[in-house]
């Protein structure tokens, strides 16, 4: 009896207790405590760890809003700024989990990655593709989990890029099905408003778009067509009309907790917004929501949280709202402007995930006298 | 006849502490737990718990009763008494969710985790190795490195208490 009383003095937390502990906090302390002891930093920069934490901020909405600094104006609340010398205020392309892929505002060859949770960053290699104001029409950032591979994908008007974290580009030709819709817009100028880079719905190993009346698109009419990006093959695919959009109704592509979603946001039937989203065995209409109020008609869904609430940008673009399914209601949130003044557009919140993920470059092993990269 | 019936529903079971003290509990509160579970359904009503002592039991015990009668009308009432049930030294809760793992109860066992995390989440390095009683192995030119590796998290002002 005695001798167990020792147990109580020196208290040792167990191995998976102190890993279930850690899940739960976010980057910040997770870096800060890497200081705590090599047991502690051993946990936090271990492979598994970081997985791991990645997925329970994916499954508790843990995500930060990516506010950009305004070019010239004096908004100096942002959230994140980035922090390499020579590359301020760049153009926010995409974002995919915990990472964002940016793009040098001065020069559209130079595309970098980062993860503003931990502030790690990476210059992908310079694009042998492009020529100076080359701006795409369509972005988009997969990961696939069985690789650990992390693959961009730029949409020109001829042609598309993929680079993948062998830190290389492949150029290729877009399947007749893209070709048809968008190479007839050859002649409209590439704009150099970043506004009209479409940026892909990610989800797991996919990026989604529409292609509509010649545009890379998150509209969806019933004559739209929906393609995706496969990663494992590289390749474009044609998503298969999805059969409950009407004649008259516009629906969003958006994707929630990982998975490919579409609700209506103009419909002439429905008094209700339905959110149909893709599983294994195809569409499922997984929720209805109360009509949304006139301003957020036009608003994205950002994320989804764990409680159910989902965030919506809007109305216009220095708010978001926030449904709260407990009381059916949306309640208005001020937030930081992302509005650039004389541009006459904004740029959407990005969201990312609060992770500690970041890819790393897969070096190739030096293989003398073999043929240089196949693309 | 309605007596036996009702003897017949409340089965129980008997719970043995680390330091030897038994508690009598209701089959339907302890299923709770997994690892009672288990045992249960193996035909056990006697359940010896060596990894659990008497202090954490009781409020073990506590806290599966309380969720036993769970329903929609007392949500407000569980919500408070687990409110109160995590409002405790670290110690307390450490000896809490050492138990709650060990019987394999997941809702307590995320509600202490979770807990424990909001606790910490905004604290020093050096009061997490107090709370924790770990020592630090690092050498100094160590721990400096990896402190200037992740400057940014050091940014701002942090919790130096070990409540």
């Amino acid at each position: 009896m005695s001798d167990k009383k020792s147990h109580k003095s020196n208290i040792n937390i167990p191995h998976d207790i102190l890993l279930c502990i850690l899940l739960r906090l976010p980057v910040k302390s997770l870096l800060r405590f890497r200081c705590v002891s090599t047991w502690f930093n051993d946990i936090i920069s271990s492979k598994e760890f970081k997985k791991a934490q990645s997925d329970q901020s994916k499954a508790l909405g843990r995500v930060n809003f990516l506010a950009q600094k305004c070019y010239s104006e004096a908004n100096q609340q942002a959230m994140f700024v980035f922090p390499l010398k020579g590359f301020e205020c760049p153009h926010v392309l995409c974002s995919h989990d915990g990472l964002v892929l940016l793009k040098n505002r001065m020069d559209d060859k130079k595309f970098f990655l980062w993860n503003p949770s931990t502030r790690q960053c990476l210059e992908l290699a310079s694009c042998p593709y492009l020529n100076i104001n080359t701006l795409p029409r369509g972005c988009g950032l997969c990961y696939d989990p069985t690789t650990y591979d992390y693959k961009v994908i730029l949409m020109y008007n001829s042609f598309y890029l993929v680079y993948s974290m062998r830190n290389f580009w492949r150029k290729k030709t877009p399947p007749p099905m893209i070709d048809q819709h968008v190479s007839s817009s050859l002649e409209r100028p590439t704009n150099s408003c970043p506004a009209y880079i479409c940026e892909g719905i990610s989800t797991e190993g996919c990026v989604y778009w529409s292609i509509d009346q010649r545009l890379f698109k998150h509209h969806v009419r019933r004559d739209s067509t929906i393609i995706y990006f496969d990663m494992k093959s590289d390749e474009f695919k044609e998503l298969p009309k999805p059969n409950f959009i009407g004649d008259d109704e516009l629906f969003r592509l958006t994707a929630l907790k990982g998975r490919l979603c579409l609700y209506n946001i103009w419909s002439n039937k429905e008094s209700e917004v339905n959110m149909w989203i893709m599983d294994e065995d195809g569409w499922k209409l997984s929720m209805k929501l109360p009509k949304i109020s006139e301003f957020c008609t036009y608003g994205s869904i950002l994320c989804c949280m764990e409680n159910g609430e989902i965030i919506f940008q809007g109305p216009e673009n220095c708010y978001i709202s926030i449904y709260k399914p407990t009381q059916q209601k949306f309640v208005i949130k001020d937030f930081i402007s992302n509005y650039y003044i004389g541009y006459g557009y904004a740029n959407p919140y990005p969201i990312c995930l609060d992770s500690l993920h970041f890819p790393k470059i897969i070096h190739k092993r030096n293989q003398p006298n073999s043929v240089p990269l196949l693309w | 006849m309605a007596s036996t019936t009702e003897t017949k529903q409340k089965k129980m079971l008997i719970l043995k502490s680390a330091d030897n003290d038994e508690f009598e509990i209701e089959e339907s509160v302890g299923v709770q737990s997994e690892t009672i579970k288990n045992l249960v359904e193996d035909g056990f009503t006697f359940v010896p718990l060596p990894n659990v002592y008497t202090k954490a039991l009781i409020k073990i015990i506590d806290y599966l009763k309380k969720h036993a009668n769970k329903t929609d009308s007392n949500d407000e009432e569980i919500k408070t008494f687990d409110k109160d049930f995590v409002n405790t030294t670290f110690d307390d809760l450490f000896e809490l969710v050492s138990a709650a793992n060990y019987l394999h109860i997941s809702c307590l066992m995320n509600m202490l985790c979770q807990t424990i995390a909001d606790r910490i989440k905004d604290k020093s390095p050096e009061a997490v190795r107090k709370i924790f009683h770990i020592n630090c192995d690092y050498t100094p030119e160590e721990e400096a490195k990896i402190r200037k590796a992740n400057a940014q998290a050091f940014e701002g002002q942090f919790d130096e208490s070990l409540d």
